[in-house]
């Protein structure tokens, strides 16, 4: 409110001091209107005011009439006057003319103008146009008000929409299979996670800290890097790196029976920093992979089974009679519990290797876990007692371990496939007396000749025999990302006594199985070698009078002897004295020892580096050598010597 | 746009790099086999960026990280490593290393993982 008094100015009569009462009368009687007259001085200065009725009740009272009416009326008028100039504002001029003395409220104002008589305002007009410009003030208060109203209905409006749109997005989210839940760099879970995040962690989440929450579901190791990886990662500035830090993340765990991959997502990396969390239940797309791989894993069984029933048989009936006897005779024969527990850990190793060859996996699977125990056994070196490999032995059920294969040959090829044995799945006994019976029945070259005709169906070719390792490194090469020809047999075609040379052949696995897992080189790797791609495996086979002799060549990276010695001296095979007597030829056949590999990991495929010894442990049996040469980057061969038995 | 510099010390992972690179619109400047040739390297080339193998002879990546950023404290540095080193990984990324590549190369990601290093302020 700034204006000023201006606009309320009104004229009053002026009048000088020295006019009578009388002529005062006559001014308020000629002008009805006029309310009040200013007596000024004569340079228009005011020096007083009267009001029409105080000016009456003057003249009104006793003696009042004879006394004013024909004097001066400086002697009635009032001088205690409000002057005031005319660019006083509107509430300066209400403060002071309000404050004046109860009777002399509704007096004029006077008004100045440079000190000099300028009009006068009456208190009247004064209120009238106050309560005018209060009128236009609530009008416009009013008027904001309503803005005001309005815009908090519109503002109302907003937030619902933007609460109904929270609420569908978290009944979105609370649908979706997925769990969201986020946290800031205090890793406090907020209240808005999503309903899923609760079912996955079967309790309350909101305000726990993520990494005490995950402390449960993963190891040590990848729980310190979960929280130094995030502690690290709020303290960073940048987006970008933050980033690089979310796939060290783990992003994967289990809740019991459930699996959770785990996505990270920067929700904001401004002022707050938070990060969202997205869980999803990948239990039963985990299921169905692994069903996927078992009905492939079945078609392989199945093929093989087709392929090899002979060969699947003998090893079912070999491996049922060393789990019912032969640990037992192992025992008795071996000078110490750590023999017959290192021997028996072979014969299992084998035999894992023998049944994934031919496709039984869960069998594999199993001899698997039972070489872990063996292990374990192993490990604990002397202490181990023969009552505890007498008790794992005998708490070996093969029929069982071999029982989901078995049931899925019957259910896909029939509950007889594996009884009518209309292959040669004949077992060595029932030849063997078959044949005696010939023996007692025929004489001379008829005797000979039946003898010798069955006889040779138990005689496979070797080259034979070789050639179907093929599949089992094509399998293999794949898993491995190595690409492989076909193996090449050459040399003399020669039949062998299968039921002698069973075990070995079983063994000679191991050296396939180590010429595609560390001889052949992967691909671009071959490459830059200047090799083809395709690494090759040569078998050659020479066979004289009492000898044969097989040559496995490949042309993978050779073994560099400086890397064996290295192994051989971090695993105590031998001591840095031994090692520098040793010549090249010598440390190169360290690879045939027990308990050496040049590779760490043990896995089914790889195995434990049991594996050429197991190999050079069957040789030595049938009282032949073997032996390896290798080129670094051009190859290596291994001649195997064995007598001709018959 | 940028210079490169490859420190790895398998000549079998510089070609593929090198390849995924030079299919891009950067410049390979120089590659080095081990650390403390690719510090030298690093030191002369001033590239804009080195891709840097975390297990070399010599002088380790990680070292060699150190040395790289002691030199130049804002270079720009994406890791090779295996698969599943994290520990490893972490340690990098607070050395200051700018991000990191697992192997086996993916070119897309190998390339996505530069052009982000390349972003960072």
């Amino acid at each position: 409110m700034t204006e000023t008094i201006a606009s309320l100015v009104e004229i009053a009569q002026v009048f000088s001091g020295d006019e009578v009462g009388n002529t005062i009368h006559k001014h308020f009687e000629g002008n009805k209107k006029s309310n009040g007259v200013v007596i000024v001085d004569d340079k228009l200065r005011p020096i007083g005011l009267i009001m029409r009725t105080h000016f009456y009740q003057m003249i009104g009272t006793q003696f009042g009439f004879s006394i004013y009416m024909n004097r001066p009326v400086h002697l009635l008028m009032k001088t205690k006057l409000l002057c005031l100039d005319e660019s006083c504002e509107l509430a300066q001029f209400g403060f002071e003319a309000m404050n004046r003395d109860d009777n002399d409220v509704f007096d004029y104002v006077i008004v100045l103008r440079e000190d000099h008589y300028h009009g006068i305002v009456s208190i009247n007009t004064f209120l009238s146009v106050m309560s005018e410009i209060k009128q236009r003030e609530i009008e416009l208060l009013n008027v904001q008000q309503r803005i005001l109203e309005e815009a908090h209905v519109q503002e109302k409006g907003l937030r619902q929409e933007i609460e109904m749109k929270n609420r569908s997005l978290k009944m979105l989210l609370d649908n979706a299979d997925q769990g969201f839940l986020s946290f800031n760099a205090d890793l406090r879970i907020s209240e808005g996670h999503s309903s899923v995040c609760s079912a996955i962690f079967r309790r309350p989440i909101a305000g726990m800290n993520f990494g005490a929450l995950m402390e449960e579901y993963l190891d040590r190791d990848q729980h310190r890097l979960l929280v130094d990886s995030l502690t690290s990662l709020f303290q960073l500035t940048g987006e970008s790196r933050a980033k690089a830090y979310l796939k060290i993340l783990p992003n994967e765990f289990n809740t019991g029976s459930r699996a959770i991959s785990i996505a990270y997502k920067i929700l904001s990396f401004a002022e707050t920093k938070s990060l969202m969390v997205i869980l999803t239940d990948i239990t039963d797309k985990k299921a169905l992979e692994k069903k996927a791989q078992e009905e492939r894993n079945n078609m392989k069984l199945i093929l093989s089974a087709i392929n090899n029933k002979a060969e699947i048989l003998d090893a079912i009936e070999e491996a049922e009679s060393f789990f019912s006897g032969e640990v037992d005779r192992l025992l008795r024969e071996k000078n110490s519990v750590s023999e017959a527990l290192a021997v028996m850990f072979r014969v299992v190793h084998t035999m894992k290797g023998d049944f994934a060859l031919r496709s039984l996996y869960a069998t594999a699977v199993k001899l698997h876990q039972l070489e872990e125990r063996l292990a374990v056994l192993v490990n604990a070196g002397e202490s181990c007692h023969q009552a505890q490999l007498r008790d794992l032995a005998a708490g070996v059920d093969f029929a069982a371990m071999v029982g989901d294969d078995l049931a899925v040959i019957r259910e896909y090829l029939g509950d007889d496939f594996l009884d009518t044995e209309k292959q040669i799945a004949v077992s060595a006994e029932r030849i063997e007396s078959l044949v005696n019976v010939i023996k007692d029945r025929y004489n001379g070259s008829d005797c000979e000749f039946l003898v010798q005709s069955i006889q040779e169906l138990t005689y496979p070719a070797l080259n034979t025999i070789l050639a179907g390792y093929s599949g089992y490194i094509e399998i293999l090469a794949l898993k491995l990302g190595k690409e492989i020809d076909e193996i090449e047999v050459v040399g003399d075609s020669f039949h062998i006594n299968r039921q002698l040379y069973a075990s070995f052949l079983r063994s000679m696995i191991h050296i396939f199985r180590n010429i595609v897992d560390h001889a052949i080189e992967v691909p671009e790797e071959r490459v830059e070698k200047g090799k083809p791609e395709q690494g090759k495996i040569h078998c050659h086979l020479h066979q004289e009078d009492e000898w044969f002799v097989i040559e496995i060549t490949d042309d993978g990276r050779g073994i560099d002897t400086a890397v064996i010695a290295a192994k051989a001296l971090e695993k105590g095979v031998y001591n840095r004295e031994q090692l520098s007597s040793l010549t090249e030829k010598q440390i190169l056949e360290t690879i045939f020892l027990d308990s050496f590999s040049t590779k760490q990991e043990v896995s089914m495929l790889s195995g434990r580096g049991v594996g050429l010894s197991a190999v050079r442990n069957e040789i030595m049996m049938l009282g032949g050598t073997i032996t390896v040469r290798s080129v670094v980057d051009k190859g290596t061969t291994f001649t195997i010597t064995l007598p001709n038995k018959r | 746009m940028a210079n490169i510099l490859i420190i790895d010390d398998s000549v079998m992972s510089r070609n593929k790099l090198k390849k995924i690179l030079d299919s891009s619109d950067h410049t390979v400047v120089g590659e080095a086999q081990d650390g403390v040739e690719g510090l030298a390297k690093f030191k002369k080339l001033s590239p804009d960026l080195v891709t840097l193998d975390v297990t070399m002879p010599n002088m380790d990546g990680l070292q060699c990280l150190r040395e790289i950023l002691a030199e130049k404290s804002d270079a720009k540095v994406v890791m090779i490593t295996a698969l599943g080193k994290g520990d490893t990984m972490l340690e990098a990324l607070d050395a200051g290393a700018a991000d990191y590549i697992t192997k086996p190369f993916e070119d897309a990601n190998v390339l996505g993982v530069i052009a982000g290093a390349l972003e960072q302020g």
